[in-house]
């Protein structure tokens, strides 16, 4: 009954409107972005200056995480770090050194970045990759992960199991503390292809972000459409994503690590997204469809650009990640279907701030005012009268 | 059907039309062994011969994955139903007898169902307590006793003192019930006498139900329970 009241609902542009106002309010502003990019851009000059003992490997910094896709959302916390992602490539063949060798060359770099820079906090070494601490009016930190191409034997593997060959091309080999191999020269090194993601998550949304793109150079900010980052973009599939990571945000904000992680519910949302033109209905559409992209076996959430690469491979040691992920969208499913029936009642400001920790202003609150006659039905949202044919009985007290 | 998965057993209790219903309720994070609804239930409901009641508890209501068979426990978190009102030795909500509750809920393995017929009228009993100090809905007895009433009334006989007795039928395979005397002194066999209620409670709870519950009232010295060999 539910789901096919869902269905025969009307893509709203009220709900489109609300959905919109409330983006509006999880995004960071733009000087971020930049930032953002101009940490990444700095340190890939770093790595590629003479003195740099790594520059004959001819390092390549690509962006990944959030920050590349423009799906990033405020903290609840307003002293909540912010995370950004990166990989380096280094062009050596897998044996040309072990990887802790490369891991600590490539440390050195970073921590010589770090001196250079007059970064206070010590630079933090993870089991891949290395944190860059950033202290400013926004709190960063960068985990930059360095690696090396793949062979071409793996990516023609890739290639045939179905990954269009210009993103199995960009699989590369990784390093890891905790592989047994870890202090010898090997073959075996961990497969990984975030730039395979990347790029496949942008061929999905880049033909819904076409026209804003050429609004753009057409307000010349950009002298061409190819110079749009991805975070310009606004597509309703990014603003989804962004709707979505901050239920989940919310839902589990006194259980923090456990809730569905960014890049499963980015990778489903992305699978999920028909190319609907406006926010309301792709997010409809993008809730109902994503569990069809969770696999009943491993890999349950694999990467398209590495089928082997499972963005849920935690759900088999913890099976309360996995139930988490089902709690969380049959929650969200509900929410968002809620946000339309309370469209036209006083309850709207409370489940905005109930649902999303988002305080609509003044001008939304008027602007949905004036348009409630034009809304969806008033539903008070009390449930219809329940009548008691019988009570199970319970013990008296004995008094 | 046993659900499969865990986001089949979701759909099978009929999670999104609860969220739907009662917006109030909503998920709590998973904490394994039971699935957690907190929030706020708000109903208006009515009995017959009695006034409509619009009213809303704070509560938190664990499902345990063996739902329906295992019966959901409910808190009220408002600190509004006081310990001497219908209340476990745990502080979960006293809704009724474990049987009963059972019994209502194996017709349909829905959290709806519980909350309807099992949780609202306990919450419709409360509000109305509160208001005009008297129970809308009968109780039953104190400790054992109750548990006796309540069996006698479900086995359709006055007589409480050979409930253990019906029990430890029902806690038979039916074709060896069936040729046991009846213990209500009809001087018949149970197949000729009050097979028919024993029998269907037999097949909806199941015969290790009896056997806890008759283990229960004789506080563990009855008969054997180990059923002879059926020829």
């Amino acid at each position: 009954m539910f789901k096919r009241e869902i269905e025969t609902m009307p893509a709203n542009p009220l709900v489109t409107g609300l959905l919109d106002a409330i983006v509006d309010h999880l995004d960071i502003p733009k000087s971020y972005y930049e930032k953002a990019a101009a940490r990444h851009k700095s340190l890939g000059e770093w790595l590629c200056r003479p003195e740099s003992k790594i520059a004959v490997f001819k390092p390549h910094v690509s962006p990944q995480g959030s920050f590349r896709y423009g799906t990033v959302v405020l903290p609840l916390l307003a002293t909540a770090e912010y995370d950004l992602d990166n990989l380096t490539v280094l062009t050596i063949s897998k044996v040309s050194m072990t990887q802790k060798q490369l891991k600590e060359l490539y440390g050195a770099e970073i921590k010589a970045y770090a001196h250079a820079h007059q970064m206070l906090a010590p630079v933090e070494e993870k089991h891949r990759c290395w944190r860059l601490p950033y202290a400013d009016e926004a709190s960063f930190h960068l985990d930059t992960l360095p690696c090396v191409p793949e062979d071409p034997g793996v990516i023609l593997g890739l290639a045939s199991r179905g990954v269009p060959p210009e993103l199995a091309a960009l699989a590369v080999a990784i390093t890891d503390r905790r592989h047994p191999q870890y202090n010898q020269i090997t073959r075996a090194l961990l497969s990984s292809n975030p730039r395979g993601f990347a790029k496949w998550f942008e061929l999905r949304v880049r033909p819904a972000a076409e026209t804003r793109m050429r609004q753009l150079v057409g307000r010349r900010l950009y002298d061409s459409v190819e110079e749009v980052p991805p975070y310009e973009w606004k597509t309703p599939l990014q603003r989804s994503i962004q709707i979505l990571k901050r239920h989940r945000d919310v839902m589990f904000r006194n259980n923090p690590g456990e809730g569905p992680i960014s890049m499963i519910i980015t990778n489903l949302a992305t699978h999920a997204y028909g190319g609907e033109a406006d926010l309301g209905s792709a997010l409809h559409n993008v809730i109902d469809n994503m569990p069809l992209y969770v696999n009943s076996s491993s890999p349950r959430v694999p990467n398209p650009a590495d089928p082997a690469e499972d963005y849920a491979d935690k759900w088999a040691r913890n099976p309360l990640l996995e139930e988490n992920f089902w709690l969380w969208h049959r929650q969200v499913t509900a929410d968002i279907a809620k946000l339309r029936t309370t469209l036209a009642t006083r309850s709207l400001v409370s489940e905005v701030r109930s649902t999303f920790s988002v305080e609509l202003n003044q001008d939304e609150i008027k602007w949905f005012g004036l348009h409630e006659q034009a809304a969806t039905p008033a539903v008070t949202g009390a449930a219809p009268v329940l009548y008691i044919p019988t009570a199970p009985r319970p013990w008296g007290n004995g008094a | 059907m046993a659900p499969k998965s865990f986001s089949q057993r979701l759909v099978l209790w009929g999670v999104d039309e609860l969220l739907v219903k009662y917006p109030g309720l909503r998920l709590a994070p998973a904490e394994g062994k039971a699935v957690k609804f907190t929030g706020i239930l708000n109903f208006v409901a009515e009995a017959t011969g009695k006034e409509r009641i619009g009213d809303g508890y704070q509560l938190e209501l664990s499902i345990p994955y063996g739902f329906p068979e295992q019966i959901p426990l409910v808190r009220e978190t408002g600190g509004r139903i006081p310990p001497s009102y219908h209340k476990l030795d745990n502080g979960a909500l006293c809704l009724g007898s474990p049987t009963r509750l059972r019994l209502t809920l194996t017709e349909s393995p829905s959290i709806i169902r519980f909350v309807e017929r099992c949780l609202i009228p306990y919450l419709y009993g409360h509000s109305y307590f509160e208001r005009y100090h008297s129970l809308p809905f009968a109780e039953l007895k104190h400790g054992k006793d109750g548990l006796l009433q309540d069996l006698a009334s479900l086995i359709g006989t006055e007589r409480e003192d050979i409930i253990p007795e019906f029990v430890w039928l029902t806690a038979m395979k039916k074709r060896l019930a069936n040729r046991q005397r009846c213990p209500c002194g009809s001087q018949r066999r149970l197949g000729r006498c009050h097979h028919r209620r024993i029998n269907a409670i037999r097949d909806r709870l199941g015969r290790s139900w009896f056997r806890i519950l008759y283990y229960e009232l004789t506080e563990g010295g009855g008969r054997a329970l180990r059923t002879p060999r059926a020829r």
